[in-house]
């Protein structure tokens, strides 16, 4: 009978904070609609179902969203989606990166990355299919242009290259970036992992490893790879001529990605730094840019948050 | 009510986490140099790509070669370069990309003393056997050392 009693006034007990949560609710910015994406309508339709509760300023909660605790997690979702990328606001974006963005949002799909899990559950709608999949990959596709014999991009190419090799690239400071990693120079010198073709952007791209890197590769020890290494990713422009042969233009930007489980346990145990231009800008704003780094290497968590698939040398 | 939380909080991450994929099924054994072509004591000179034939390639070189073609220099004595030629194939990881397949060609252009003693060789199938035809190494010869370096600051 006690226990009885007591079991009524624990769940009395929790009602009264489950209604009191209800007048604690997060705020949920409303924020206008600057500039809406252009895309075809079937497109349109799939990132509006799938995408915008959380990336557009045209959130559509339903009243399961609106209820405590649940509705703390609905706000962050939103918070953090319009951060990474809010297609009601597409002329924030610099028009090269939009591209870009749209690309990593699809392959976000396809890995199943996103929609987000917990989200997708109790939405059902916006759940992407196969055939939304296609509809999508085929709408990229078809910005692909190739531009064989652009003189602009071969006038680039060719005067950073008399530069380089002029010695006139060598500045006496190496940059750094705001988490503290130093551009290494001698990348060059490493192992080539593998060679990319990055024809949703128009570069290519050679991955270097250091010496932890490729023996790792040989021994087969790569998941997780072994404190100490280091790749280099280099990027390019591509440069095409009539016959569809395309070498390496302009060089774009270095990445690195440096493993230490300690001292980068934060960022699953990889120290990310981008440098870009040959006058290696160091990328972000603040030091917390590598959130960006991680939410795109999100999909291959299962390889060691790594996309490259080394071949041994 | 503690069991209850822990086992649910389990159920959660067993969602969110997937198994890590095995070593093996993350390198690219196809396009992998057997061991008696490795370049391991070498660097990397440039890479390319053929749209039509849908074959990217790496040129490798030794020491020589590559302090060579990173000066912009012509030909010298004792330079060993290697060019690897793999088919494409869409990088699994990455709709947007495409990776290196199976290995087409491997081709060795070496110098002895003399820069203008070149030596060649051509390199084809599965497994990989020199090709003893000899057309058209000349133009390959000038293909090869013609290429220019990638810019690395």
């Amino acid at each position: 009978m006690k226990k009885r009693k007591t079991f009524r006034d624990i769940l009395a007990a929790l009602l009264v904070i489950f209604i009191a949560l209800q007048f604690v609710r997060p705020s949920i910015p409303q924020q206008p609609v600057t500039s809406d994406i252009q895309a075809p309508p079937e497109v349109k339709a799939i990132l509006r179902r799938a995408c915008y509760d959380c990336h557009s300023n045209e959130t559509k909660l339903r009243w399961f969203d609106q209820i405590s605790p649940a509705s703390w997690r609905v706000a962050e979702h939103i918070k953090s989606g319009r951060a990474v990328l809010n297609f009601s606001e597409w002329d924030k974006i610099a028009a090269p990166d939009r591209a870009g963005k749209l690309w990593e949002s699809v392959n976000q799909a396809i890995a199943g990355a996103m929609p987000l899990k917990d989200y997708e559950t109790i939405h059902r709608e916006a759940h992407i299919t196969e055939k939304d999949l296609i509809i999508l990959k085929d709408y990229l596709n078809a910005t692909v242009k190739d531009h064989p014999g652009d003189t602009a991009k071969q006038n680039a190419a060719k005067q950073q290259y008399q530069n380089w090799i002029d010695g006139k690239m060598n500045s006496a400071q190496l940059p750094k970036t705001l988490n503290g990693i130093t551009y290494m120079p001698d990348y060059k010198n490493w192992q080539a992992i593998s060679t990319t073709d990055r024809f949703d952007n128009g570069t290519m791209r050679v991955i270097f490893g250091n010496d932890i890197a490729v023996k790792a590769v040989h021994d087969g020890k790569i998941n997780p790879w072994p404190d100490g290494t280091i790749f280099a990713k280099v990027a390019w422009d591509q440069l095409e001529n009539k016959d569809g042969n395309v070498t390496t233009g302009a060089f774009k930007q270095i990445e690195y990605m440096i493993k230490d489980s300690r001292k980068y346990a934060d960022t699953h145990g990889w120290g990310f730094a981008r440098f870009k231009t040959p006058q290696l800008i160091p990328y972000g704003k603040t030091a917390t840019f590598t959130s960006e780094c991680v939410g795109c290497h999100k999909p291959v968590a299962d390889r060691d948050f790594v996309f490259t698939s080394p071949l041994k040398n | 009510m503690k069991t209850g939380l822990i086992v649910s909080a389990a159920v959660v991450l067993m969602a969110s986490c997937k198994a890590p994929v095995a070593p093996d099924k993350i390198v690219n054994n196809q396009a992998s140099l057997p061991a008696s072509f490795s370049v391991n004591n070498m660097h990397v000179i440039t890479s390319s790509i053929n749209k039509r034939q849908q074959t990217m390639s790496t040129l490798y070189g030794n020491r020589i070669a590559v302090d060579r073609a990173r000066s912009g220099k012509i030909l010298a004595a004792g330079e060993q370069l290697v060019l690897v030629v793999w088919k494409q194939k869409p990088d699994e990881n990455w709709f947007g990309a495409n990776i290196p397949d199976k290995i087409e060609s491997i081709e060795q252009v070496s110098t002895g003393n003399d820069p203008s003693a070149i030596g060649y060789k051509r390199y084809e199938g599965n497994p990989l056997a020199l090709v003893s035809d000899t057309t058209g190494n000349k133009q390959r010869i000038v293909a090869i050392i013609a290429q220019q370096a990638s810019v690395m600051p």
